[in-house]
């Protein structure tokens, strides 16, 4: 292994920094009373209170939890299957399609899909614009790239051809080579997905400001209101979005460490 | 078994509808509404607007300004990053790239918001500055200053960087450089022949993300400043919305925003076919 | 009575590539017959085809007096071991072995007493809790082998089971196999493209090019009496002498080589006559050995390789055949010397010079002479 220099340990260290401190502002902000100096004063939980009490910032969290867990529940009927099919394609077919999940959200901004969907989405034949179905089906458009590509990578190290094969050649049929074979073994990856999906959808903001209406009020909708009216709860939802991608990571993680395990 | 069977359409089937029901019919919708007036006749007039209105084009050059500062600075920082990781003691390597794979979900309210309280006007840095320097209250680092802008989008350009050039150094095969070492080459001829035609393809495509992203980016900016900064996304997202309500107008400027990325993207496609042949020549 | 399986004009393409050109083979009851053949032959399509995993363009299938078209692979009296192993990661090494019989509903207790005589047959005794990732390489293939045994398969496939383990491993694992296979009295068709492994460990080989068949025969037969030159040259080292037939024998360079089978051959067929190292014996001090084909030229290396050492003499420019000696108390023979070999009228084959050789083993003499 080269050595590294101070220099470089330096700036490192200093690049570290710019992502966890700032990680770390909400946090201590929400836990403060009172920081208008350089130091936080005292300890309260109060802002928890008044976020999870006020109705419309309550609701907000019930709305952000049921928009991210059907995300997640479409991402796993859609993107699952597809990525399945995907591995077990081989040459033009599949390249194009992985090509089309990765390229599409490139060239697609959130702005731009926001737009497009309240085009289409305002009147007949679909108007559910403004609803929380909207809100939904953008936050599984939003996460699906993410979704197919961890599907597909759990399956890139599984050679799911022979696999399907040999348990076929012991007996199996289709539904058992499913159920005890090709998913037991995607599984930690495909939920490494589902928690991406997860905590990009409980702090999506772009796309779900355009198309939500005031039914579909999520959690990040309710914190741009609070950044210009009252940073104290504005802290507490932060640190909570703050929680949410903390603990999916920490998930992620503990999936990939338990992969490499099994894997050997 | 190989090949699409009809097993692999119906697995694919909800996928392929989805994205044809939802992604493809809307922008088609959205191409076609940038077309035809308000009455329902077919017109160029929200392109036009586009050429003629300055506000429209000072927006599209903010953007590309925009994106093309934060692309320099997360390549910088990610390369940098990427490059000293594999260095690293395997634990700590291991931890910041957990750690820097975190901004990748987080809202960028969340980030938006930590970033005010850090060096907004009153913030902790920029008090901080103020009692170690003695500096007068109207000299502080100002977080609504495009530099702040850019920084702030430095916390997830830099990141996202380094989880690219990471993977991208891991796999500079040490044994490439030492073979062409033991053949004769001198360091800067290795960088030229070896080092450079391996990285490039992941640096370019990493630096493709980035252009996107930024060039479409506008929730950051939204919670910063509002819409005092002229951006092409933040003009599309201002004519969504209920006070400036002109749809055809928010598609045209997404046909092109889209145009825009893709001829990036096409051109960092086309810049990393020349870099490999380069390479190999 | 009549074979397990019946292989009758098999014939499957992918796209453009004949990958089996049309194959009648008849795998009898009990015996272990091996495909043998260089890479891309479609030995693993044949297996396959058997196997279920790919359906043929043309011919058919009988196993057991029953015709395998419309049969699932999951529903064939088969067994498969894979290169790969195929050994399931998220299971132990017992829930490998008992996969099968979970899927046929077998109680538990019964399950864990077969995984147990499975492993005591394949010398795994006691590894029923493993993990497959904390196996090696012929550990994992024993196990790939219970498995593919555990539901009582009445034939057995192996497509090159061994060939990603290393040399020891493998040759200690084919006899494990072979013993297996006896013990059981299974029908066997092993795929491999290890000369020597098939040779090794069949009642019968199966010598396939390009998607046909060249010879079935004995390990003897396909070694002894090769019947082309394909077989001859991709089986063991030979040596080639082609040329025209002169009055009984065969015109190589300026010389008359001597063979039984050339008698009686009309003049001027070119032939080529296939002789292995260990046919021909180095004439000492070039006094009188008691063969009749005498050739000289000037020694080459000598390679070491046990019991023997395989000497090249050089017969002409870039023109060699290779001799065993016997290695103990031989010296090495000084390089460039000049030295005569010699071999008997019987020795060897004689092949019609159809076909080119591909490869060519070891066979610049194979070039016409002149
Ligand atoms: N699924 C497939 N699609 C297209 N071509 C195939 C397929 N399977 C085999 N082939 C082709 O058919 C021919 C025979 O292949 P096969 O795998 O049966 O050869 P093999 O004798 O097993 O070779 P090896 O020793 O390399 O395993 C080859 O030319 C191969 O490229
Ligand atoms: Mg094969």
């Amino acid at each position: 292994m080269r050595r590294v220099t101070s220099l470089q340990m330096v700036l490192l260290v200093l690049l570290v920094a710019f992502i966890v401190v700032p990680l770390l502002m909400p946090v201590i902000f929400s836990f403060s009373v009172y920081w208008q100096d350089i130091l936080p004063e005292g300890f309260t939980l109060q802002w928890y209170e008044r976020f999870l009490s006020k109705p419309a910032t309550s609701r907000s969290l019930t709305v952000s939890l049921i928009v991210a867990s059907s995300a997640v529940a479409l991402n796993l009927v859609i993107a699952v299957p597809a990525g399945y099919a995907m591995a077990r394609m081989r040459g033009r077919a599949r390249r194009f399609l992985v090509a089309v999940a990765r390229i599409l959200p490139l060239v697609l901004p959130p702005v731009v899909v926001g737009t497009a969907l309240l085009l289409a989405f305002s009147g007949p034949p679909l108007a559910i614009s403004g609803t929380i179905w909207m809100v939904i089906i953008a936050h599984t458009l939003l996460g699906f790239p993410f979704m197919i590509r961890n599907t597909l990578a759990s399956f890139d190290t599984l050679d799911v051809n022979t696999l399907s094969e040999a348990a076929q050649s012991l007996g199996a049929n289709l539904w058992q080579r499913l159920r005890y074979v090709i998913l037991p073994n995607v599984a930690p990856g495909v939920l490494a997905g589902a928690l991406l999906v997860f905590a990009i959808s409980i702090g999506e903001f772009e796309v779900t400001s355009m198309v939500a209406g005031f039914e579909a009020q999520t959690l990040p909708l309710q914190l741009f209101q609070q950044i210009r009216n009252d940073m104290r709860i504005a802290s507490a939802i932060s640190a909570f979005l703050v929680y949410v991608s903390l603990v999916c990571f920490l998930g992620m993680t503990w999936l990939s460490a338990y992969l490499r395990e099994r894997r050997g | 078994m190989r090949g699409i069977g009809w097993a692999e359409w119906v697995l694919l089937a909800p996928f392929v509808l989805f994205v044809v029901g939802f992604e493809l019919y809307p922008i088609l919708v959205m191409v076609g509404r940038s077309f035809f007036d308000q009455s329902g006749a077919p017109t160029l007039a929200y392109y036009l607007q586009i050429l003629e209105n300055p506000v429209y084009r000072t927006a599209i050059r903010n953007s590309l300004l925009f994106a093309t500062a934060g692309a320099a600075v997360g390549a910088l920082g990610g390369t940098f990053v990427g490059y000293l990781a594999p260095r690293l003691p395997r634990r700590l390597h291991q931890f910041l790239l957990s750690l820097y794979a975190l901004p990748l979900t987080l809202s960028g309210l969340v980030v938006a918001f930590a970033f005010i309280v850090l060096l907004g006007r009153n913030g902790v840095l920029n008090l901080i500055a103020r009692e170690l320097f003695d500096l007068p209250r109207n000299v502080y680092f100002d977080i609504y200053s495009w530099y702040g802008i850019v920084l702030v989008y430095a916390f997830f350009q830099i990141p996202l960087m380094t989880l690219t050039m990471a993977a991208v150094f891991e796999n500079l095969d040490r044994s490439l450089i030492e073979a062409a070492r033991n053949l004769g080459a001198r360091p800067w001829q290795v960088w030229r022949h070896v080092i450079i035609p391996v990285l490039a393809p992941g640096f370019l495509a990493g630096l493709s993300i980035q252009f996107a992203g930024l060039l479409g980016a506008f929730g950051t900016v939204l919670a910063l400043v509002g819409g005092a900064k002229n951006l092409l996304a933040i003009q599309i997202y201002y004519h969504t919305s209920e006070s400036t309500y002109n749809l055809p107008q928010a598609a045209a400027l997404s046909v092109v925003l889209i145009g825009l990325i893709a001829s990036v993207l096409f051109l960092l496609n086309r810049l990393e076919r020349w870099a490999r042949q380069a390479g190999g020549g | 009575m009549s074979p397990l399986l019946e292989i009758q004009g098999l014939f499957k393409r992918f796209g453009e590539v004949v990958a089996v050109g049309g194959i009648d083979l008849a795998v009898e009851e009990g015996e272990f017959l091996s495909l043998l053949g260089p890479s891309g032959c479609g030995k693993t399509t044949v297996l396959r085809c058997i196997a279920g995993f790919e359906a043929p363009d043309e011919g058919r299938l009988v196993m057991a007096g029953r015709d395998l078209a419309r049969l699932p692979p999951e529903r064939r009296d088969v067994g498969m071991v894979f290169q790969s192993y195929a050994l399931f990661p998220n299971m132990t090494v017992a829930g490998n072995i008992a996969f099968p019989l979970m899927l046929r509903g077998v109680e538990r207790e019964v399950r864990r007493r077969r995984v147990e005589e499975l492993l005591a047959l394949v010398r795994l005794p006691g590894y029923g809790q493993r993990r497959i990732h904390e196996l090696s390489g012929g550990q994992k293939q024993r196990v790939a082998l219970a498995r593919a045994l555990a539901k009582e398969p009445r034939l057995l496939l192996l497509d090159e089971p061994l060939s990603a383990l290393d040399a020891k491993i493998r040759e200690e694992l084919r006899v494990e196999i072979r013993r297996i296979q006896k013990e059981l009295g299974l029908t066997a068709v092993y795929v491999t493209h290890d000369q020597e492994e098939a040779l090794a460990i069949s009642d019968r080989v199966v010598v396939m090019n390009e998607g046909r068949i060249e010879q079935v025969g004995t390990p003897t037969e396909i070694y002894r009496r090769p019947k082309s030159l394909f077989v001859a040259a991709f089986v063991g080292t030979m040596n080639f002498f082609r040329g025209p037939v002169r009055g009984g024998a065969l015109l190589w360079r300026d010389q008359r080589l001597q063979h039984r089978d050339l008698a009686g051959l009309p003049d001027g067929r070119e032939m080529v006559l296939c002789l292995r190292p260990e046919e021909m014996r180095l004439v000492a001090g070039g006094g009188g050995g008691n063969g009749v084909n005498r050739l000289s030229g000037r020694a080459g290396p000598t390679t070491f390789l046990g019991a023997i050492a395989r000497l090249r003499v050089f017969v002409g420019e870039e023109e060699w055949v290779d001799v065993d000696l016997p290695a103990a108390g031989v010296p090495p023979l000084e390089m460039g010397r000049t030295v005569v070999i010699e071999f008997s009228a019987e020795a060897g084959v004689v092949l019609p010079a159809e076909a080119e050789v591909p490869g060519g083993r070891g066979a610049a003499a194979l070039a016409p002479a002149g």
